[in-house]
């Protein structure tokens, strides 16, 4: 205890942290601002999620302290029974909302959180400790089958809630985990890949109904090709690999074709949302209009008229970065970006310092963690990602998320700060 | 590992950038859009007087409750709440607005209260923001204070239909439009230009205050600047309104029209056509039911007989007649014809005269002022088709006198042609032209034809346009229009036969055994004709033409009493009272009224 001294402690990512809760809180008090001469129309603002976001943020400066201080012995001892008990939150949160519709929260003496949340956390470690195991090689079907199966198996719970966007956050910590393992990168390509394929299949149906040639879907193509020639000694991956992306090229029109024309607009709208201007596509025009009115300075703190007016969707929570975009311009915008990159890459880093395989997995969920959610959250004000509904670290108003992304930046100080030693 | 991540991370910058900063321009606009609306700011329709510039038709504002649908789902509680404290019936509305709904998916707002009171207005302005689902609008709603009086003249408006929005123009959804008489002649003149405001909103609706400055946009459809109303132009009418109010007292029979003009220039002083209705019952949209009572009468009260009923003009058509006779010089002035003994034999039929005890011989006059039949008879024989229709010409019948009130008749003034079409080419003869002497068989005029026919035998021959639009102007006060048409001699009227047909005239009302001795006043030469016009539907129509005074005529009139029996003894007392109700408030008025002229 004594030697995890201040003089360890990562300056830069501490700052980067506090800078980025300060920035949300001054955004989500902007969210909530009505000038006084419009307080009569707007029935006089709302400062309930600032005031509870401060109130959060002081918890969760406490969970990283409290995640700083514990022993690196003890993540990797607990992992197991921690991943249990979340399990069964989440077969509780699954049962209580059959009883009572859809519900993702537990509540606790008038705190409630999100299980879906705190799962993050646990698969984290849990799959850290599981492949932090020297025999544990990925690239054993045995190996890679458990490794899924602990994923999978919260995903569907999630799935069921239902909240499809926070379980896709799973199988991208376990795909990145199993990489930086040393999962075979053409195996990883051959996992990946049919899904990139499906996605860009899906994609471009509106392209081609609009008359157009689906490039992206073709270059994406030749790129798999490209892939298998250059990996031509092992040849039956190769051709698995193009087989497989061929099919389902060819095979997800013939299943779109067959779904009802409702079901078809659902997918459509997902993955484009501006293809349904008035249903998610609404959400997400705005939201680009939002940020691209706020130009290279911005309109000014408490000044975005999209946020007042509320044209802005879920202003608070999943579109709270547009708001950022809009008041502080470009470059209140990329100095999120690039305070979260901080993090990143000072993860990355200290992945490939510590000595222990499970702290080096750790840290690599945990970027993987904060860069799914910053890459999607942005991408979806920008109309590059689907609305998914996953919030962005530390901006977007809400407990678990903050206490969760607090917890995973005490646990990155912890192990960083103390690196050599294990 | 960090490859893929500096690739996410750059894609993200590079397309920010993008959207900040090259398309900064197109979002801001965009956002702009997003929150300004462009809002119509009606127009005042314009006023309409009277010569004695007394208000006809005016405007009172009121304020409208409307409701829009797509704002009510989720806040049903509230609209409940609402219906209490406005004393709304909220069942009615409720099934008002599903059929409205089913009419209209588009969600377009649904007037809910015509008129608010005091109270409703000052709940609705107070809870904006808790009731988004109303709205209350200013608009300028028309009234006719005189209720019936001059209905038919002044017509009425309604809101603009669905089929004429689609029409080219500046026609706004809840626009008023005419739809008769002065109201739909002068449209153009009366109707304002929609104001423009440029307001901003909220996502909700909700309005947060007014845009100030230009906005170049797409959505409103190019650079929009708020600019204010233009109201209608005012329309002055020749209309007096006190004469006006006094022949509409002293017309005591329940159907039927009077016109008054004034002989020098054309000017409808007065005009009445009965039954009437009252044009306030077409304010905020007449039920069907409503509707169809007035459309269905049996009576027609929607109908203006002024200009659109068509009559025999029956013994007034005497004078044309008598017109025809001398000018195709069949007949001297002083001429006796055969005499009358009631009755006229044509072949193997028999005419009668009006009085059954006959008129023996007689010159023209006393033909005129007697209205001797047989004489007309006999003239008639003498006379081709041709010459009734060419003297009728001359003083208007058989055409439209192109007064400005909508749907007017033509009447018909049969001539050769007319015969033969009719009839087919010889196979009609001169018994024909019989009833034609007397102004009945074919032969149909509207009252404001018999009105110009009086006035121009008064005024010496002077064609002029029968008119009730005085003057326009706009709503600062300045002339836009004012009518200006000098009465020109007919050139082809012979103005010493016009003397005689006069001294005639004269002689109905003056003579001791004139038709028309109960239209005379004391110390006003009146001059007129009477006329009972056989109709094969019921009882006779009486007629009654006229003008005074004499030598330089200021008024002249034409009365039609239909199924009233006959013009002497009906038609031609109210022709007194009309024209004793004008003299006397000359007499009462004096200098005042010379001066006012």
């Amino acid at each position: 205890m004594s030697d995890r001294s201040l003089q360890n402690l990562d300056w830069l990512v501490l700052m980067s942290t506090l800078l980025l809760i300060v920035i949300g809180l001054l955004n989500l008090y902007s969210v909530g601002h009505v000038p006084a001469e419009l307080r009569e129309t707007f029935e006089g603002g709302n400062m309930r999620f600032f005031q509870r976001q401060v109130i959060w943020s002081v918890i969760g400066l406490g969970v990283m302290f409290l995640a700083y201080f514990i022993p690196f012995r003890y993540y990797e001892g607990g992992a197991v029974i921690f991943y249990f008990t979340v399990l069964i939150m989440l077969v509780i949160v699954l049962l209580m909302g059959a009883a009572k519709g859809s519900s993702r929260w537990i509540v606790m003496g008038g705190f409630r959180f999100q299980p879906s949340e705190v799962m993050k956390v646990s698969l984290v470690f849990l799959l850290a400790r599981f492949l932090a195991e020297k025999r544990h090689d990925p690239n054993r079907l045995r190996i890679l089958s458990a490794a899924t199966a602990m994923t999978l198996v919260p995903f569907l719970l999630i799935v069921k809630q239902p909240d499809l966007g926070t379980a896709l956050v799973y199988p991208a910590l376990l795909l990145t985990i199993l990489y930086w393992r040393g999962l075979d990168e053409g195996l990883m390509i051959l996992i990946l890949s049919p899904v990139v394929s499906a996605f860009l299949t899906v994609f471009s149906q509106s392209a081609l109904q609009s008359g157009n040639y689906p490039f992206i879907l073709l270059a994406f193509f030749v790129g798999i090709l490209i892939i298998a020639y250059r990996r031509r000694e092992k040849i039956f991956q190769s051709i698995f690999l193009v087989a497989v992306n061929l099919s389902v090229m060819l095979v997800i029109p013939a299943l779109i074709e067959r779904l009802k024309p409702y079901q078809q607009l659902r997918i459509l709208a997902f993955l484009r949302p501006e293809s349904d201007i008035l249903g998610s596509g609404w959400q997400v025009y705005q939201s680009k209009v939002a940020v691209g009115s706020g130009g290279f300075l911005g309109k000014g703190f408490l000044r975005g008229s999209q946020k007042l007016l509320a044209f802005l969707p879920e202003r608070h929570s999943d579109f709270v970065y547009s708001v950022l975009s809009e008041e502080a311009g470009y470059i209140g915008a990329i100095s999120v970006l690039i305070l979260f990159s901080v993090i990143i890459v000072r993860g990355l880093y200290l992945a490939t310092k510590v000595k222990s395989r499970f702290a080096s997995l750790a840290i690599i969920g945990i970027c993987s963690y904060f860069t799914f959610h910053v890459a999607v959250n942005i991408g979806m004000t920008i109309g590059l990602a689907p609305v998914t509904g996953l919030p962005i670290p530390f901006l977007s108003y809400g407990g678990s998320s903050m206490l969760v992304s607090c917890f995973f930046i005490g646990v990155l100080l912890n192990f960083g700060s103390s690196f050599y030693e294990y | 590992m960090l490859v893929i991540l500096a690739g996410v991370l750059i894609v993200l910058a590079v397309w920010l950038f993008y959207l900040q900063v090259f398309q900064k321009d197109k979002y801001s606009r965009l956002a702009l859009s997003n929150r300004i609306q462009k809002e119509d700011i009606p127009a005042p329709r314009g006023l309409i007087w009277s010569a004695d510039t007394l208000k006809l038709v005016v405007n009172v504002p009121v304020y409208q409750i409307s409701i829009l649908p797509n704002r009510i789902p989720g806040r049903e509680d509230r609209l409940s709440l609402a219906c209490r404290w406005l004393g709304i019936d909220e069942e009615k509305l409720a099934s008002s607005l599903a059929v409205w709904n089913e009419k209209y998916p588009d969600g377009r707002e649904m007037t809910v209260v015509q008129a608010a009171d005091k109270g409703q207005i000052s709940i609705l302005t107070e809870n904006r923001a808790l009731f988004p689902f109303f709205s209350l609008e200013m608009k300028h709603r028309r009234q006719y204070p005189e209720g019936k009086l001059a209905a038919h003249l002044l017509g009425y408006t309604g809101e603009v239909s669905d089929t004429e929005l689609k029409e080219p123009g500046d026609l706004r959804r809840g626009d008023i439009i005419g739809r008769t008489g002065i109201e739909y002649v002068y449209e153009e003149f009366l109707r304002g230009q929609h104001g423009v405001r440029i307001i901003e909103i909220s996502a909700e609706g909700t309005r947060i205050g007014e845009y100030v400055g230009m906005v170049e946009n797409e959505q409103l459809e190019g650079r929009v600047e708020s600019r204010p109303p233009v109201p209608g132009h005012d329309v002055f009418l020749t209309i007096d309104l006190a004469l006006q109010r006094k022949v509409e007292a002293a017309f005591e029979w329940n159907k039927g029209a009077v016109v008054i003009m004034d002989p020098r220039n054309g000017a409808i002083l007065a005009a009445v056509s009965r039954p009437c209705y009252d044009p306030n019952v077409f304010i905020g949209g007449i039920s069907t039911e409503d509707w169809r009572l007035l459309d269905e009468d049996p009576d027609k009260p929607l109908f203006n007989r002024t200009v659109q009923a068509t009559y025999p003009p029956a013994s007034t058509f005497k004078m044309i007649v008598a017109y025809a006779g001398v000018s195709a010089g069949v007949i001297s002035t002083a001429e006796r014809l055969k005499p009358c003994f009631g009755g006229y034999q044509f072949g193997n039929r028999y005419f009668r005269c009006w009085k059954s005890e006959g008129h023996g011989s007689s010159n023209l006059t006393e033909a005129i002022f007697n209205s001797c039949d047989v004489y007309f008879y006999q003239l008639g024989q003498k006379l081709k088709a041709d010459e009734f229709a060419y003297a009728g010409r001359l003083f208007g019948f058989g055409r439209k006198t192109g007064i400005d009130l909508p749907s007017e008749a033509r009447g018909i003034l049969p001539d050769q042609a007319y015969y033969d079409r009719k009839h087919g080419k010889g196979k009609w003869t001169k018994g024909h032209l019989l009833n034609y002497s007397i102004g009945q068989g074919d032969a149909l005029a509207t009252p404001i034809q018999l009105c110009q026919m009086a006035a121009m035998i008064g005024n010496g021959g002077k064609r002029i346009k029968p008119h009730i639009v005085d003057r326009i102007e706009d709503s600062e006060g300045s002339e836009i229009f004012r009518f200006g048409e000098t009465p020109e001699k007919v050139s082809q009227i012979d103005l010493t036969l016009l003397r005689f047909i006069q001294r005639s005239m004269r002689a109905v009302v003056a003579g001791k055994t004139g038709t028309g001795r109960a239209a005379a006043i004391p110390g006003v030469a009146v001059c007129g004709k009477t006329g009972t016009a056989q109709n094969p539907h019921g009882e006779d129509h009486a007629l009654f033409v006229g003008y005074a005074p004499a030598g330089d005529p200021e008024i002249a009139l034409a009365i039609v009493l239909e199924n009233a029996g006959h013009g002497g003894a009906m038609a031609a007392p109210l022709a007194r009272k009309i024209f004793s109700a004008y003299f006397d408030s000359l007499t009462v008025m004096g200098a005042a009224g010379e001066e006012k002229r």
